[in-house]
């Protein structure tokens, strides 16, 4: 039984060339600059090691469930988000674009961070921040403009890394997913972790380091009845796993039909908060000998983000010995796990594109990663760019990443009711059983927890602004460019789907290969597609044996 | 370190990388072609 046999008149899909490469691509994007800079903090501010209770939880009841739910959606109608949720349901294709437009929200300032990045990698070598790292990162390096406006001052620093960093991205999305995007992340996820347990090496052997790991291991148990604790958790696995925002969905319309989607998810979901582990422990190692070396609580020195990158790691390499090493693995990582986790996210974008048009690859790679890169330089590599790049993370990441889940869960499970259709899908390909615990963690449990996460946010900003930006900034690029998104996504998913798009041009051997009975087109749905014989077309085709 | 700090450490690693090999283990012994109910032998082993 071929899954890869091609109709006489439609194109087979891009495919990964097995589920290695699938596994290593999903880990390189779901292992990002959140594991690196971000748990370590999360945890530590949310009971240390008793923090290990609500995130295993929200690992196994929301991470994991939310990847499968996207896996299902990908690899069942084998399409970038807008295709994918095109062939779901005709009216749901906005939502596949709101995905893909937050994708390239988050593209265009994720180079600028490991662009910086690349440059502290550099000056690592000769610690060029001197005395003064914060003084160093807002003036000599990134010389942030006193009038927060955007302008056109470029800064050469940020800007030729970054300008390198999308012909790299030009490149490896242009020869395609087995040979870019699969082989960037057979090579960075190994290299990645080579040099990451070789800089915690280092900084557990650092004075003070376990001070630093008492700070980060010792269990508060007090904030477990705190519900904020909890929705951190949960914030924590959500925002690390690359989930809900159409990278999952994009990877697994890469498969082909027989891959055991559930068995890889688990892989992958746990590879990533292993990940998280290792970082936390390196991270606060580092930080417990900075405590150590300033004669300062842990707590005093404890920060995460860019402070904790660009002004805390520099204080450590420069008093650390061999902090020169330290410094070259740490950026370096940051380099290797940015990459992979770019790469994912504008593929997005490349492949949403080239489904709807039906240009060849590297015509679209050329328009996507060309016009995207152009408005990223514009942007963030210039004196303003720092605090645009502040206010879109904020709201691509909490309006965006979640408001798109969630409406995608409550359309798919409550509106459409295809859940039970989507555990059949599962169940049909995959070695770890889903069934009705799955199903109410998707429909009652995610919708919750993520509706409570976007609405106390969109509270807390709408009743206290972010940060100290004038109003009329964050109404710009938070407000206006949240809500921008949802109307351009809705005007894309109006544009019709010419025959030369993939939509009609590609086959879909879920539904249509030869050795399976084509479904009916009906109202209401792509071609070829009826959820409602899923199941049964399963059992039809292929009885259950041993069951 | 303190003895509840490594305590947690272990617990940490052992629980969630623990569950990192448990997971390629499962992976390794359910090819694709084996594995759910389209696979030519019982698919579910857990």
């Amino acid at each position: 039984m071929s899954s890869t046999t091609a109709s006489p008149q439609k194109a087979s899909r891009e495919q990964f060339a097995g589920r290695w490469a699938f596994i290593f691509a999903a880990i390189g994007s779901a292992v990002g600059l959140g594991n690196i800079w971000r748990f370590p903090y999360v945890a530590y501010e949310n009971g240390g090691g008793a923090f290990i209770v609500p995130y295993l939880v929200a690992l196994l009841t929301a991470g994991i469930p939310l990847l499968f739910f996207d896996y299902a959606i990908g690899h069942r109608f084998k399409g970038s988000p807008p295709l994918a949720f095109r062939r779901l349901s005709r009216w749901t294709e906005s939502i596949g674009w709101w995905q893909v437009l937050i994708c390239f929200v988050i593209g265009v300032y994720y180079a600028a961070i490991i662009a910086y990045a690349a440059m502290y990698t550099w000056f690592s070598f000769d610690e060029r921040w001197g005395d003064d790292p914060e003084a160093f990162f807002f003036g000599e390096y990134l010389r942030v403009a006193d009038d927060v406006a955007p302008n056109l001052e470029f800064v050469p620093s940020v800007f030729w890394p970054m300008l390198v960093v999308w012909l790299i991205l030009l490149v490896i999305l242009g020869v395609g997913v087995k040979k870019g995007i699969a082989m960037a992340s057979l090579i960075g996820i190994p290299v990645l972790v080579v040099m990451f347990v070789i800089l915690v090496v280092v900084a557990l052997f650092l004075p003070g380091a376990p001070e630093g790991l008492n700070a980060l291991f010792t269990p508060n148990w007090e904030v477990l009845t705190n519900p904020q604790v909890w929705i951190a958790a949960y914030g924590q696995i959500f925002f690390s796993l690359s989930v809900g925002f159409g990278i999952m969905i994009t990877y697994a319309s890469y498969l082909k039909r027989r891959t055991n989607l559930t068995g890889s998810g688990l892989m992958v979901g746990f590879s990533n908060s292993s990940f998280e582990i290792l970082a936390g422990i390196g991270v606060f190692a580092a930080l417990g000998f900075m405590a150590q070396a300033n004669g300062v609580e842990v707590a005093e020195v404890v920060t995460n983000g860019i402070g904790l990158a660009f002004i805390a790691f520099p204080t450590i390499i420069s008093e650390a010995p061999a902090g020169a090493l330290i410094g070259v693995l740490f950026f370096a990582s940051l380099v290797v796990a940015g990459f992979t986790s770019l790469i994912s996210i504008l593929e997005v974008v490349v492949s949403a594109v080239k489904d709807k048009l039906g240009w060849s690859r590297w015509t679209t790679v050329i328009v996507v990663v060309g016009t995207s890169g152009l408005i990223s330089l514009l942007l963030f590599s210039t004196t303003s760019g720092i605090n645009v790049l502040d206010v879109t993370d904020a709201f691509a990441n909490n309006f965006g990443i979640v408001g798109a889940a969630l409406v995608a869960v409550v359309v798919v499970s409550w509106l459409l009711r295809r859940l039970d259709n989507m555990v059949n899908h599962l169940n049909a390909v995959s070695s770890f059983r889903v069934g009705r615990a799955y199903k109410v963690l998707v429909a009652v449990i995610l919708p919750i927890v993520l509706a409570y996460m976007w609405v106390s946010d969109v509270v807390l900003k709408a009743t206290e602004g972010y940060g100290d930006l004038p109003s009329w900034f964050v109404g710009t690029f938070g407000w206006g460019m949240s809500i921008a998104l949802i109307v351009v996504a809705v005007l894309l998913s109006l544009l019709p789907w010419t025959q030369r798009s993939a939509l009609h041009s590609e086959l879909n051997d879920n539904l249509e290969s030869e050795d399976l009975p084509e479904y009916p087109e009906h109202e209401g749905t792509g071609p070829g597609v009826q959820w409602d014989t899923v199941g049964q077309h399963h059992h039809a085709e292929h009885p259950r044996k041993g069951h | 370190m303190d003895p509840i700090a490594i305590l947690f450490l272990v617990v940490a690693i052992v629980v969630v990388w623990g569950g990192m090999v448990a997971s390629l283990i499962h992976l390794l012994k359910n090819p694709d072609h084996l594995s759910g109910e389209e696979g030519i032998a019982p698919g579910p082993t857990t």
